[in-house]
């Protein structure tokens, strides 16, 4: 009788976890729509522009101080023998909208999840202005190169970050709460 | 000063990423060479479905599709993510099917809906964009939801 129950409790529990693991999926998803949605309603005002300007400045300030001679002119970065346009990829802006939807989608309180997307997204953020750092170094020292280490640093580093600081998020909010 | 690495959970996560870095490293010289085929058969496969939306044989061939392989980089990235999980063989062949599929299926949405896009449909051009989204999120969805069980530092039910 009682292994019986023993039995039934571990059912119920497993079916448990699967309904939140297929929630917290389907959650990922529709926020991911949702948020990219925003962000293309958005698109083309002042808010992506200025944001493509700043990435911009401050991917050619880091530049400047490792000894490049680069000019800024809004969204483009001129550089010797080799000039950079930064889009709206090259902001962040797709890996901040998958990672916030993966804090979003996570069954914990707003307080973790307000701390989890305040934290993480300036985090991918930075991540992304390194990469541009680099790029713009290869861009100048071995153009040939660019195009495989611009999609190896987008996609490969992209998936990596936005899982590590998610990881990092989630071992952050599991240790306040002591599980 | 605390230790950053402080569990034994912690060393499992620090070894994970460790793995997938090394693992999308020495994948990406291979897919260097094999993505262009794998292309080739994306349009293969793309044809028929553009043939039923009315494009000709001369509107597809125009398509330059010079280094675009490189953006389905996200198979390499997704084929890390299972060297890096510990897993079964059985659970890893399992999950490289369904994610391939998934992906297989995204790349042809993705080529499918330049045509319409390049016409100006809105819609189109809706998809095309958020596969820059998808292509993460696929990848990331498909591999978690089928290796939850096996992933030490992923506790879905807090």
């Amino acid at each position: 009788m009682a292994k019986k129950l023993q039995e039934k409790k571990k059912k119920i529990r497993a079916s448990q976890t699967n309904w939140e693991v297929i929630k917290f999926i389907l959650l990922f998803a529709a926020i991911s729509v949702l948020l990219f949605s925003v962000y293309y309603l958005l698109k083309d005002t002042f808010l992506v522009s200025g944001l493509k300007s700043v990435t911009a400045s401050i991917t050619g300030s880091l530049l400047s101080l490792v000894g490049y001679t680069v000019s800024v002119e809004g969204r483009f970065i001129y550089m010797e023998g080799f000039n950079m346009e930064i889009i709206d990829e090259c902001t962040a802006i797709f890996s901040s909208i998958v990672y916030s939807a993966c804090v979003f989608a996570y069954p914990t309180n707003l307080r973790d999840k307000s701390m989890g997307v305040l934290g993480g997204v300036p985090l991918l953020y930075a991540v992304d202005i390194f990469r541009l750092f680099v790029l713009g170094i290869v861009g100048v020292n071995n153009p040939d190169m660019f195009e495989f280490v611009h999609v190896y640093f987008w996609q490969a580093t992209f998936i990596i970050f936005v899982l590590a600081v998610f990881i990092v998020w989630l071992r952050v909010i599991n240790r306040e709460t002591g599980s | 000063m605390k230790p950053v690495v402080k569990s034994e959970n912690d060393k499992k996560i620090v070894y994970f990423i460790i793995k997938f870095f090394v693992a999308a490293t020495l994948i990406m010289p291979v897919w260097y060479y094999a993505g262009p085929y794998y292309q080739d058969f994306i349009v293969a496969f793309s044809k028929p479905i553009l043939f039923a939306m009315g494009y000709t044989e001369s509107q597809i061939g125009s398509l330059t599709l010079t280094n675009t392989y490189l953006y389905n980089f996200n198979i390499v990235s997704f084929l890390a993510l299972v060297v890096a999980t510990p897993l079964v063989p059985k659970e890893r062949a399992k999950l490289l099917a369904v994610g391939f599929f998934a992906l297989f299926t995204v790349h042809v949405v993705d080529l499918v809906s330049h045509f319409p896009a390049y016409t100006g449909s809105g819609f189109a051009q809706f998809i095309v964009d958020v596969i820059g989204v998808v292509g993460v999120l696929v990848p990331i969805a498909v591999w978690f939801a089928m290796s939850y069980k096996t992933i030490p530092f992923f506790k879905i039910v807090p």
